[in-house]
């Protein structure tokens, strides 16, 4: 590791390699709201000393936890994605590990912007990351028997599956929709489907 | 092919993710990760799911890396 940064700032040469991370980071929920803007001026701090740049920040707020961690419930999200060299990460993490009122912390390597439908998913949690009731699915959801997981609709697949513009394209797994998407298909795939989805 | 019991199995196994192009997998979109995990919270197989092996990886890696984050959980007697 070349160098770290350290307070009197001994640190040695500077990486020259500038990577793109992304870090998300849960606060205690008993931990003030105002808390949250401190920590990311922290990190602000720590990146921009590395000659790095902060990219993006997002505040998620707060939300329920899917298990307990130290026997609380919600915790308070943020992501932050910046650029910055090796050191800069080393004593992000090192912060990150120190810090008694970070429950979970995660950095990564940012993989570029998640496209297509994945992002309505995001949309459609609400920036705010909630996870809402179980959506009613779309009529056409291909997955009947799909008890795997909530039955999220996929926006695209609601597009698809009627879709008579897919051409070539493996049809609806569905048991009962035999027929491949052809023209008549498309009345045919809401009714079953939305009778079993419903 | 095996008799299926469980989640009901595509006949012609395809990977959706494939069929829908997908070139990334957000670990930290949990409402479409829980689609490839069981009701108890396992993520389901492959032989199950369909999916292709390049991205079953990348499912289960931003699951795992979900399940640290408190987005997904590890085991639904945990849950909640």
């Amino acid at each position: 590791m070349r160098g770290r940064l350290r307070d009197d700032g001994a640190g040695q040469e500077e990486s020259k390699v500038m990577r793109e991370y992304e870090s998300i980071f849960v606060l205690d929920p008993e931990v003030e709201d105002s808390q949250v803007d401190v920590e990311v001026a922290k990190i602000r701090d720590i990146v921009t000393e590395g000659s790095g740049e902060i990219l993006e920040v997002q505040k998620w707020g707060r939300r329920k936890l899917a298990y307990e961690v130290n026997k609380k419930k919600e915790g308070i999200y943020t992501l932050v994605r910046f650029k910055a060299g090796a050191e800069v990460l080393a004593e992000l993490n090192r912060r990150f590990r120190l810090n008694e009122s970070l429950l979970r912390h995660l950095t990564v390597l940012y993989e570029g912007p998640i496209g297509g439908d994945v992002e309505s998913y995001r949309e459609n949690a609400g920036s705010a990351g909630e996870t809402t009731g179980s959506p009613t699915p779309a009529a056409g959801a291909p997955a009947t028997g799909a008890a795997a997981g909530a039955p999220a609709a996929k926006p695209q697949a609601a597009a698809a599956t009627p879709a008579t513009a897919a051409p070539g394209a493996v049809p609806a797994p569905a048991p009962a929709a035999e027929t491949p998407a052809s023209a008549g298909a498309a009345d045919a795939a809401p009714a079953p489907e939305s009778g079993s989805a419903e | 092919m095996a008799r299926f019991k469980g989640p009901r199995v595509p006949k012609r196994k395809f990977c959706k993710l494939c069929f829908e192009k997908v070139t990334r997998v957000d670990y930290k979109d949990e409402r479409k990760l829980q689609r490839f995990v069981t009701d108890h919270g396992k993520i389901v197989p492959r032989r199950v799911s369909g999916n292709c092996a390049h991205h079953q990886a990348m499912l289960t890696r931003a699951i795992k890396r979900a399940r640290v984050l408190a987005l997904l959980p590890y085991s639904h007697d945990q849950f909640r």
